[in-house]
């Protein structure tokens, strides 16, 4: 990765980033408990209908 | 709206519009009296129009030429969009967003851009670059954001009416800071098109204004196609006997400062003792819902910002920097995984609403927070001021539910508290109506 994330240069913030994977790696965790085969993405509420 | 002027409600306004008592020219005069009096200071507008924008013929529009202020994340041909920032300081959009070019159409007068946390990526509205936005009731204060100007200009008298948009919070939140009424519809119902993103899946357009019933006037007069013919005859306060409404103790509850709890259960008893079945219910997984809508938002701003970091992330004020850079290190399954468990928690929200008509709560936890200050402590717990003024809105933008914020208060402080009420998606009209009696009854 180095100094640089798809092409943005976040010198200085390479400290933020494994704090912030350790917490994105714990919600994706949670939201993965929440989901069954059947749960497709939903963009727009709107056109959500219950299964 | 000096004077008497500027604490009319919208719908007071026009009816004196309407019979003569008033002349749209005295009103907008009034308004721009209180710009020029007071914006120096609180910071409310990024732009002021040399011309107030509207139609030839305003004055035959429902509207009468009443001035409404506009978020300046919202495009206004022939102005900047600057988001509240430098980076787009200079930036000139070629069209009028939708949402505006309705309000001219019926007659609005536009006068100006509003204040707002920097890419509308915030909740204090502390601006590096345009000002701090200052909350009108104590100096010290912020006004709460992102949509923090146009709560200013409606709390002050600038605007009668402005627009806002909430992705998380941003026009409840200063809405309760600041002491008025802010509404973030049902996702979708009135239109985004001309306004700048944070979350596509989750931004939602909406009004601030001095009391429900104009929240609701124009929110179904601007909607496509309109909510009503006929505003009088379409638009009752609801029976609150008929009312069933839930308090989610859990989580919403739990932390709460004493003066914003005290009014809280003052307003719930006054609806219990006026006939309204009030009984407490659980929330299902909050902790769900909240890590849902942290990786959608962040993850979508990124994509968003995605080219203007790569030019000039020294451009950032801190914090939104800070957190799109968070942004950046959220893998594609993580936030796809994140718009998968939107049905589940939607299927769950909505269950609530076999139960009760509507949920009721504080709108923010605590009142409106000191400038220098980055944490609070509410009851006994230490929160940063981010986590505590999204604690009770940032869910409800996960499942695009109507949510309104209502004035039901002061601290000893002399600082405003607000009641939230939420209702099921598309309930809007009922939300309002529901609203619209609650506020009779505080009144």
């Amino acid at each position: 990765m180095g100094d640089y994330l798809i092409g943005v240069k976040f010198g200085g913030f390479e400290k933020i980033l494994p704090e912030a994977l350790k917490r994105v790696r714990s919600m994706t965790e949670a939201l993965l408990e929440s989901v069954s085969l059947d749960d497709q993405p939903v963009v727009d509420v709107r056109s959500w209908r219950e299964p | 709206m000096e004077g008497a002027v500027k604490d009319k409600t919208l719908l007071e306004l026009l009816r004196e519009l309407a019979s003569g008592a008033l002349d749209a020219e005295d009103v907008l005069e009034a308004g721009m009296r209180c710009i020029r009096d007071l914006n120096e200071s609180l910071h409310a507008f990024i732009t002021v129009f040399d011309t107030p924008l509207r139609r030839a013929d305003y004055k035959r529009g429902p509207l009468k030429g009443v001035p409404i202020s506009v978020k300046d994340i919202i495009h206004v041909r022939g102005y900047p969009t600057t988001a509240g920032s430098k980076i787009l300081r200079d930036y000139m959009p070629n069209y009028t967003a939708e949402i505006v070019e309705i309000l001219l159409k019926l007659g609005a007068t536009v006068i100006g851009k509003t204040n707002l946390h920097e890419f509308a990526f915030g909740v204090t509205n502390k601006n590096p670059h345009y000002g701090n936005c200052i909350n009108p009731h104590r100096r010290d204060r912020i006004s709460g954001g992102s949509s923090g100007g146009s709560a200013v200009a409606v709390a002050t008298g600038m605007s009668a009416l402005a627009l806002g948009t909430d992705t998380a919070g941003s026009i409840r939140i200063p809405a309760s800071y600041c002491g008025v009424t802010g509404f973030k519809p049902s996702y979708g119902l009135l239109s985004r098109h001309g306004v700048l993103p944070l979350s596509w899946s989750l931004d939602h357009v909406g009004y601030l204004g001095k009391s429900v019933r104009d929240i609701a006037f124009i929110t179904g007069l601007t909607t496509q196609p309109p909510l009503f013919r006929d505003f009088r005859r379409s638009f009752r306060p609801y029976d609150l006997r008929r009312l069933r409404i839930g308090i989610p103790r859990n989580h919403f509850l739990e932390h709460v400062e004493e003066d914003v709890m005290h009014n809280f259960e003052r307003t719930i008893g006054l609806l219990d003792r006026n006939g309204a079945d009030v009984k407490d219910i659980k929330f299902p997984d909050y902790e769900t819902f909240r890590d849902c809508r942290h990786i959608i938002v962040h993850a979508e701003a990124a994509a968003f910002h995605l080219k203007m970091m790569r030019e000039s992330l020294g451009d950032y004020g801190e914090d939104v920097k800070r957190r799109l850079l968070e942004g950046m290190s959220i893998p594609a399954s993580s936030y796809i995984t994140a718009l998968r468990a939107r049905g589940p928690l939607l299927a769950k929200f909505r269950r609530i609403f076999r139960e009760v008509d509507v949920l009721a709560m504080p709108t923010t936890v605590i009142t409106a927070p000191k400038i220098d200050a980055e944490s609070v402590e509410v009851a006994g717990v230490e929160f940063d001021v981010r986590t505590a003024s999204l604690r009770n809105t940032e869910v409800f933008n996960v499942v695009g539910a109507p949510a309104i914020s209502m004035p039901n208060g002061y601290s000893r402080e002399g600082l405003p508290t607000s009641l939230q009420l939420v209702a099921d998606i598309n309930a809007d009209w009922t939300l309002l109506s529901i609203a619209a009696g609650v506020e009779d009854l505080l009144s």
